[in-house]
Parts: C-alpha cells; structure tokens; sequence
C-alpha cells in the first residue's frame, strides 16, 4: 500500500481514536451509547455511566494504547538495529530485565517513578549484556544474539524468581505475579500522565532518526559506508527501545509478544521504510493490546484473565509460523 | 500324603510369628506419637485447640498459631507466604514419630519411611471437622476431637442462629492482590455464607477467582474484607470508580488482622475468627456478640 508517511500516523491516530471510543462500549456492564457520549460531553453528572467511561474504561484504553504502541515501536527499533526479524524487547531479554527492575522495585518499596527508572536501568543492562557478548567484527550476528538473548532472559527471570522467592508477605509477593501476568487492571490517569506523553515522545524522537533506522537496516557496516555515525547512532536507538519497553511494563507488566509480532504486520502494510514503519508499529500495537485487553476483561466475566498471558497464546503461533517461513526461506533470519 | 511333626510344628511356628507380626504393626501405628512434625496451619491450629502443642517437635515455616513461636521451623508450602519447597531431610533430621500433611506432599514424603497422616485440603466446615477427628485418633484423644467438635458445631449453629432472619449482606473478599477473591467451595466462602453474607464471588467455580474491577463494582458489595496482605484501605478505596461501591461511601472496608489471619484458612479457628470478625462487621447491629 502506498501511502505518505504523515497519512500513515494520521491514519494510525484515527484507528486508535476510533478503536478507543468503541471500547468504552466494551465491559461487564452495559453502558449505552447516549450515556457514553453525555460522559465524554461532560454531561451524566454523578452517574455510574460517567463513572465507567472516564474512571475506569477511557484510562485502561488509553494505558493499553500507550503498552502497545511502546512495544511495538520497541519492537520496531530492535528488528532495525539488530537486522534481526525474531528480536523484540522479550526475545533479546529486554522485558525480562525491564521486569526485574520493576519487581525489584516491589520488593524495595520504591515508589512508582523509582521502579520505572530501576526498570529503565534493568532493560539498558539487560539489552547492553546481549550487545557486549553477541557483538563481533561483523556487527550483531543475528543468531548469536537470540541466543545471548534468551539466555539473559532465563537470566534475568532467575533473578525474578529469587527476588519473589524472597519476599516478606503475599501481599510483596501477589503484586509481584500481578507484574509478571502483565495487565492493566489498575491504570489510573496518575501515571498515564507522564507515562503518555514519554511514549509518543520516544516514539517521536524514533520517527525523527527514521532515516539512520533505515541505514541501520542495511547493516552497521554499510550504514557506516553511508555516513552514519553508527557508533553513537546504536546506543540512541538502544536506549530508546529499553526507554520504551521501561514505560510500557511499569503500567501492564511484561507482556509478551507484541513487540515480535506488530513490526511484521506493519511491515506487510506499509512496508520496509521506517517512517511509515515506526508510526504503523506503534499504531497497530496499540491496536492490539487494546483489543486483547477487551477480550481479556470479558471473555471470562465477571472474572478477568491475565492480558500477558492472552497476548503470548496469541503471540506463539504467530512466533512458529515466523520461524517456519525463516526455515522455508533456507534458514537465514 | 502324611506330614511328618516337624512340618506341622514348623507350619504352627510360622503361622503363630505371622499373627504376631500382624498383631504388632496396628500397635506401633497407635502407638501415641510424641514427636509430631504438622505441616498444615490447620494441623497445627487443630494440635493447638486439642492442647496438644506439646508434642509437636515443628511445625510449617510461616505458622502463626500462638504458642509455635519457639519450635522449630520447616519450609513449605502451606501458607501465605512465598512458595518455598518442601525440604525432606529437615523433616526426617528431627526423627518424627508423626508427620501430618496434605496429600500433595506424598510424592516428597511418601515411602520415606516416616509415618504419615495424609489430610485433605478442607474447603468447608465439615472436611475440617474431618481432620480434627482423624487427628485426635491418631494422637488417641478422641475424647478431646469429640469435644473441639462439639464446639465447633455449637460456634456455627450460634452465629447462625445471630444471623438469622437477618438481611444477606453483599460480600466482596480480597485475598492479597487486587481482585483475586474466594469462589465456591472454600472456607472464606463458607465462612461469609456463615456471618450473614452473601460472597460476591461465591458464584465461580474457581477457588481463587479474579474479578474484574467492573464487576466489583456492579456487584456493589455493602462490605469489603481484606487480608492482610491487601493494599492498604486507602489505596483500595482510591481505586478508579470504587467511590460508587457502597462499602466504600460508608465506610465498611475491613481489613483481617494479621494475628487473625486464620479466619481464612482451612483450620478450626475460622468458626471463632468469623464470629469474632465477619459477624460484626456484616451485621454491625448485632455487635461483637459474647
């Protein structure tokens, strides 16, 4: 499909706005439509609909847009720098590290902001583990650093399980699984305040080096053939993807899979180039934590199932199919 | 054929050690047990009621039954803790003559040679009972079970007979993190059921369901209870929309004291716990009863 890189973000904008809107039709109880548009007109006073569309529904959605669109974007930023189509933040270990230093914080009692900086230090470690053992004269060998990457991922999620083997009480430890299933049962417009603005402004700040990504893509040599300060270029773009994949689990936890998934389907939509890529990346993502968080809030209701768990049963065909069309391909990622 | 004497004799002698053999392994397995070893809360609540905490040598790492404040500690995984794996020699270096546990520890204690007291999960009133009765055979005071028994019924029948008539007050239970509640077939269920309560969660089949925010919130519980190991009732009552829930706008959020922490367990302490505690709370009017 053909399309202007600024009618790609409008577009994607458009989709959210819409997809946001309809779910706030979406939940245990029924809220009709008049009453959805008096809540959003400020209208409906004290009411229970007012309640569920501007309390409870418009905050999860929108917190479901901001997880998505980080990790797809995340997802995006990895699969240019590492050329790479399997690397997302859970495949190179960055969720899992970003995860540690948000439990980590539980178990700390840091506050919200400290656990989001200690998750943010995690993810750089996590990824800059991968990155130091995998690098070789050649750049980032594709399959050396899915490797390092699972490997700092079971790493990483040892850590986990000593910090939860550690914990005082359930109450440390049941706040802690609540992370590690991934949801957004508890978003408020507190956090989504600095956490929405941080995302499109990372995912800005991508759009803006959406020509080095480009290069990057080539490979780090010819990219360096091309003019590119690879050497300062990589580690921007690095700690842009842990920035995000930081934001996007401080409010839902790891959830997986989406960063792998969203940058192939943006791909087959609007193609290679990343100023189309990055904005429908993070579009679709959004999409679809949105989407898979409607069906994880009443699919089961009243009960509610663990978004992350929801994303990876979407997540692992998808991840196998990959796989097969790499092994069709004759092997090479 | 005719048998010589020396085979008759010897088939007698053999016969005679094989009763004596059968007549001596009922003994031994009665035989009163001094070094017990619980690793169930409700074991050990159960040893504490019958006055029989002296002969417990340890008991499950994270008990809280008072008067286990000084025995020795084994790690398990039957508390609210975090799950911490059975460790098999520490149980078998304390030379138990009793080892009481659940049925999801065979695999790890089973053939050991120790000797073992299997107890179900209790998930009501009547499967506790059960486990009072089998260990106060086991320990030979069923006097005692008889009697812990009698005042468990009499404690039910009393809260019942209190709540009776009574409006149902709409219930909503959170067991540690936000939602995770108790569905059907458990002791906090029961236990709400018991107080005058009706357990908004006590329609799922689950043990451990978790709601939804929004459907706590159509449920609308006059009374929330907690464990205590919850969030605090301050950011539980701050959470988006809950100011529309009734328990929330007057007031009614409980939280379980840790020392009564047993009033969600499996043990005969929750009959006690749920008069103590459910009961008033529920029904405010009826006050903190004798």
């Amino acid at each position: 499909m053909r399309l202007h890189p600024a009618s790609v973000i409008l577009l994607g904008l458009a989709l959210c706005a819409l997809a946001l809107l309809a779910s706030l039709a979406v939940g245990v109880i029924r809220v009709p439509l008049a009453e959805i548009a008096g809540a959003l007109g400020g209208r409906g006073g004290d009411s229970m609909a007012r309640t569920l569309v501007l309390e409870m529904r418009l905050p999860r959605g929108v917190g479901a847009l901001c997880v998505g669109a980080a990790l797809g974007a995340a997802g995006c930023l990895l699969q240019a720098l590492l050329r790479d189509p399997l690397a997302s933040p859970t495949m190179i270990g960055t969720a899992q590290a970003s995860g540690f230093g948000r439990v980590l914080g539980v178990y700390l009692g840091f506050s919200f902001g400290g656990s989001v900086l200690l998750s943010f230090v995690m993810a750089a470690a996590g990824t800059l583990l991968v990155l130091a053992v995998s690098r070789s004269r050649r750049g980032f060998p594709s399959q050396i650093v899915l490797l390092c990457g699972i490997n700092v991922g079971l790493f990483f999620a040892a850590l986990i399980g000593l910090v939860q083997y550690a914990s005082r009480d359930e109450g440390q430890l049941s706040r802690m699984v609540l992370l590690l299933l991934g949801g957004l049962w508890q978003v408020t417009w507190e956090p989504l305040q600095f956490i929405a603005p941080l995302t499109l402004a990372c995912i800005a700040l991508g759009l803006l080096g959406a020509r080095r990504l480009d290069l990057f893509s080539l490979g780090e040599e010819s990219a360096g053939r091309l003019g590119l300060a690879t050497r300062r270029a990589g580690p921007a773009i690095l700690a842009l993807a842990c920035l995000l994949t930081s934001l996007a689990v401080s409010i839902a936890g790891v959830i997986a899979f989406v960063g792998l998934i969203v940058p192939h389907a943006a791909r087959r939509i609007v193609g290679p180039a990343h100023e189309k890529l990055l904005p429908a990346s993070a579009a679709l993502g959004g999409l679809l934590v949105l989407g898979v968080d409607c069906i994880a809030r009443t699919v089961v209701a009243p009960n509610e199932l663990p978004l992350g768990v929801l994303t990876s049963l979407v997540g692992v065909p998808f991840f196998l199919y990959l796989l097969r069309a790499i092994a069709r391909r004759g092997g090479a990622a | 054929m005719q048998r010589s004497p020396i085979a008759w004799v010897s088939s007698i002698g053999a016969l005679a050690l094989l009763l004596a053999c059968c007549a001596r392994q009922p003994a031994a397995q009665l035989a009163p047990p001094q070094r017990i070893v619980a690793l169930t809360v409700g074991a050990v609540d159960t040893l504490a009621l019958l006055g029989e905490l002296g002969r417990v040598v340890a008991v499950e790492e994270d008990c809280f039954v008072p008067g286990t404040e000084l025995l020795a500690k084994i790690r398990n995984d039957d508390h609210a803790g975090p799950s911490k794996a059975l460790n098999v020699e520490s149980v078998l270096a304390l030379q138990p003559d009793l080892v009481i546990a659940k049925e999801d520890l065979r695999p790890a204690l089973g053939e050991r040679g120790v000797n073992v007291l299997w107890i179900p999960q209790a998930s009501d009133l009547e499967a506790i009972i059960g486990v009072v009765e089998s260990i106060g055979v086991r320990l030979c005071v069923p006097e005692k079970s008889r009697a812990l028994v009698a005042r468990l019924r009499a404690s039910a029948a009393e809260i019942a007979a209190r709540v009776a008539g009574r409006p149902r007050v709409r219930v909503y239970y959170e067991a540690g993190r936000p939602g995770r509640s108790a569905g059907r077939n458990t002791v906090m269920d029961e236990m709400i059921r018991l107080a005058g309560g009706v357990n908004i969660a006590g329609e799922s089949p689950l043990a451990n369901p978790v709601l939804s925010s929004e459907a706590i919130v159509a449920a609308d519980p006059e009374v929330i209870v907690l464990s205590p190991w919850c969030e605090p009732i301050e950011t539980v009552v701050t959470r988006p929309g809950w100011n529309r829930i009734a328990a929330v706008r007057e007031g009614r959020v409980h939280v379980i004291p840790e020392r009564e922490r047993q009033v969600q367990y499996p043990s005969p302490s929750c009959v006690e716990g749920c008069a103590r505690l459910l009961v008033p709370w529920l029904h405010p009017e009826i006050g903190g009863g004798k």
